[in-house]
């Protein structure tokens, strides 16, 4: 039997709600306002070249001795992680009692070009963790690295063990050459001196339409018919603008940082097999023995769970904890169900190793 | 059987309604509707509203190109398959027609019927024309009207021909100029194969898109599930292409032509640079070239000044512009200590008793004349050089006294031997005798 039972006057309804919706939601649009993002308070209490170390502004009392910095990615801007007042993980780690640290590493130009994985790791997160522990008066502190940001805390809680109490990993890639990592499949035969050489810093744009080739058909085609049936909603309009103005703010990456993770990392795999060497260090995922949180993203297209969990094979910690989300890279930040569940399992956690 | 016909009449009065939806009409009236609302009102919006809205109403019109399909498809359908199991076979049929018009997507003809459609499966060549948009200065679009059936035709022996054209070695003064154009022009042509051969890649996906699409709605129809609207076509057609695409872009074939594409892309863009840092030079300006050599050196020294700033903090961080709390300290009694040592020469300059030589110590009232402290520190040298040989000044007479110096110059030679080493401030003298500071006793 036929499986389509559409009937004409629903489809001609169909479409002709389709244009509806697209009237109002141009009123909708042409009203809606500048678009804010990164909602909780902060002040600046580092700054150097175009990064700065910024400590958000309490929320409580009583908060864990250890505060905790967020290492986020070079790509894309941090404030997704604080995108608006009911969606933001930042606000629920604060809530749950953490003292909280988020480097911002600004927007890098031609001037950054020369700007290394040691220059970043070694030089400005090592120099934001003194200022944490001196602003503190402890010896370790506690690091949270998203994506990217995971790999880059990684590779410095194997180098300096000495000031990293606890460490969790968010959606982070440890093995870049899972099965089903396209990102790693397609940059296995480009010739990333002979890229860089020529591009110096890689643009923003190039990251942004490189992701958004991951899954062209969603994300540049359904996301947007999906977006229609919304438009007669301010609020969740306004919503939707905030995640396409993060989606669409990418920050240029410093070329000699790019070279190397691309070619160590992507290419070379290197960090699983303990050959990535950061300035004069060696990064042996093995050094890691303060304990670890990973937590994943079940669906998550960018960094597959494979990636992540290969973590659990590599790192010397005996007190090791994997947390999966069931849902995709940005959701386990941005979705409502993330709130219920990634703070509130970061801070229990980390107040147990305190 | 009831509910059947009444559907079927349903469509017939709908085709009798909208003759415009009865006929191969190469232009979908939706579509168009939707365009001309939006060039009247799309000057409204700001520049990201604007951009976001575009994408919407692209989205809008891809919509209802893929209902127009539909619709055809469901009023061409006749009776006779809406029972049993015909139906697979009009399917398929209508399936086969949309596959082979896309394989035909040069035909002027086909790809005007097929526009909307092929929009979509263009999504990604577009995300990558867009990508070169953002990392060149060459518009992303600037081949895109070269037709793949054209070129396919054609194209091999064009691109043979014209390298052969541009391997023909220049002559002259300007040879080494012209070889450069000639590099760069034979890079362009590379790029264009490369290009060519990633857009041809993706005219497969829409053939594969199709099938998968077919077996998804047989797969509804096995689990006894219907289809309702349009957005649920729509829907399992996405979800088709992604399955279509995320196969195709994980094969080695796609490795390597993306590779070669993106490779060839930064070969054209390289050499482009060259030429124009070579412009640059002859017009005395900064080239890029030198622009890279002051910044990589500018960031090797940044990292050797912190290396050497850690250092010196024994290993804590350093803060860059600033002394450390120990420096500081250091520097504080450094002055202290240099202002003292400046006083204590300004004192034996001035003292009378070093200019003449004599045993007898000088009157204590030259004491008087000096400002104390410096008077009690010339008060003890005076008293020190009576007890105390200086040992220079009687090495100096010993050794040679043939030839020795007259003897206002010992003298003054002697003084000079009492170097300051042996003038020990009041404050750090104990009370029993002085303290030598000599060249092992420093407080530094």
């Amino acid at each position: 039997m036929l499986p389509f039972q559409i009937k004409p006057d629903e489809a001609l309804n169909e479409v002709q709600q389709i244009g509806q919706k697209l009237a109002q939601g141009f009123k909708t649009l042409s009203e809606i306002g500048d678009i804010d993002v990164g909602c909780t308070p902060k002040e600046p209490v580092y700054h150097e070249d175009k990064m700065t170390l910024h400590r958000f502004k309490p929320l409580r009392d009583n908060l864990n001795p250890v505060p905790l910095l967020v290492v986020y990615a070079l790509v894309n801007r941090p404030y997704m992680a604080d995108l608006q007042s009911n969606r933001s993980m930042i606000r629920g780690l604060m809530e749950g009692g953490l003292d909280v640290y988020l480097i911002d590493w600004g927007y890098p130009d031609g001037g950054d070009r020369y700007l290394t994985l040691d220059d970043y790791i070694n030089g400005y997160i090592d120099r934001c963790v003194d200022v944490i522990r001196k602003r503190h008066g402890v010896d370790k502190i506690n690091i949270l690295g998203i994506c990217q940001g995971g790999a880059f805390s990684l590779c410095y809680a194997a180098t300096h063990t000495d000031k990293v109490q606890n460490i969790v990993t968010t959606v982070t890639p440890v093995d870049f050459h899972t099965r089903n990592d396209m990102l790693s499949h397609w940059v296995r035969n480009v010739d990333i001196d002979l890229f860089i050489d020529t591009m110096g810093n890689v643009p923003g744009e190039v990251l942004n339409w490189t992701f958004l080739s991951l899954k062209p058909f969603r994300l540049s085609g359904q996301k947007y018919l999906d977006m229609i049936n919304t438009l007669d909603d301010p609020i969740a309009a306004k919503n939707f603008m905030r995640m396409e103005k993060w989606i669409f703010d990418s920050p240029d990456q410093a070329g000699e940082a790019y070279r190397q993770f691309i070619k160590d990392f992507y290419q070379g795999n290197k960090l699983i097999k303990g050959e990535v060497v950061i300035g004069d260090k060696q990064v042996k995922l093995s050094n890691i023995t303060m304990p670890v949180l990973n937590i994943f993203a079940a669906d998550d297209h960018l960094v597959p769970p494979d990636s992540s969990k290969a973590l659990e094979r590599h790192v010397g910690t005996k007190d090791y904890t994997a947390l999966e989300f069931p849902g995709g890279h940005i959701g386990i930040y941005v979705s409502s169900k993330a709130q219920k569940m990634i703070p509130p399992a970061v801070c229990e956690w980390i107040a147990k190793r305190t | 059987m009831k509910a059947q016909r009444a559907y079927w009449d349903a469509w017939t009065s709908l085709s009798r309604m909208n003759p415009k939806l009865s006929s191969n009409t190469a232009t979908n009236p939706w579509s168009q509707a939707l365009d001309h609302w939006w060039k009247a009102v799309g000057g409204g919006l700001s520049g990201d509203s604007n951009a976001f809205f575009s994408r919407m109403i692209e989205q809008g019109k891809t919509f209802f190109n893929m209902g127009q399909q539909m619709v055809e498809f469901l009023r061409t359908v006749s009776e006779s398959t809406y029972t049993g199991e015909k139906w697979r076979e009009a399917l398929q049929e209508r399936f086969d027609a949309m596959k082979t018009s896309l394989s035909m997507a040069h035909n002027s003809e086909w790809s005007d019927r097929l526009k909307g459609l092929m929009a979509f499966y263009e999504l990604p060549l577009d995300t990558w024309r867009r990508t070169l948009s953002g990392a060149t200065a060459l518009p992303g679009d600037f081949l895109q009207n070269l037709r793949s059936g054209v070129w396919e035709s054609i194209g091999d022996k064009v691109h043979e021909g014209v390298d052969r054209f541009l391997s023909v070695p220049g002559v002259g003064y300007t040879r080494e100029s012209q070889e450069q154009m000639q590099n760069f022009a034979r890079l362009v042509l590379d790029y264009q194969k490369a290009l060519q051969d990633y857009a041809d890649t993706h005219g497969k996906l829409g053939v594969d898109t199709i099938d998968r699409l077919y077996k998804k709605i047989v797969a509804l129809t096995e689990k006894g599930e219907k289809i309702t609207a349009l957005r649920q076509v729509y829907d399992l057609w996405v979800d088709s292409s992604e399955e279509a695409y995320g196969e195709f872009v994980m094969s080695p074939t796609f490795q390597e032509i993306y590779g070669r594409m993106v490779n060839a892309l930064m070969r054209v863009k390289h050499h482009a640079g060259t030429l124009v840092d070579e412009t640059l030079g002859a017009l005395n300006m900064p080239t890029r070239r030198e622009m890279n050599t002051v910044l990589k050196r500018q960031q090797e020294l940044r990292r050797e000044l912190r290396a050497l700033q850690v250092g010196r903090n024994g290993g804590g961080p350093p803060r860059p512009g600033r002394r450390s709390d120990e420096e500081s300290r250091e520097i504080a009694e450094l002055r202290t200590e240099v202002a003292a040592l400046r006083e204590e020469v300004t004192v034996l300059r001035n003292a009378p008793a070093f200019a003449t030589v004599s045993d007898k110590p000088e009157p204590v009232a030259a004491e008087s004349e000096v400002d104390k402290p410096k008077g009690q520190a010339a008060l003890r040298a005076v008293k020190r050089e009576s007890t105390v040989k200086p040992a220079r000044a009687a090495k100096a007479t010993t050794r040679n006294p043939s030839s020795a110096k007259p003897t206002r110059i010992r003298a003054q030679n002697a003084a000079a031997a009492w170097d300051i080493q042996n003038i020990v401030p009041i404050d750090e003298r104990s009370p029993e005798e002085p303290k030598r500071r000599g060249a092992g006793g420093s407080k530094r």
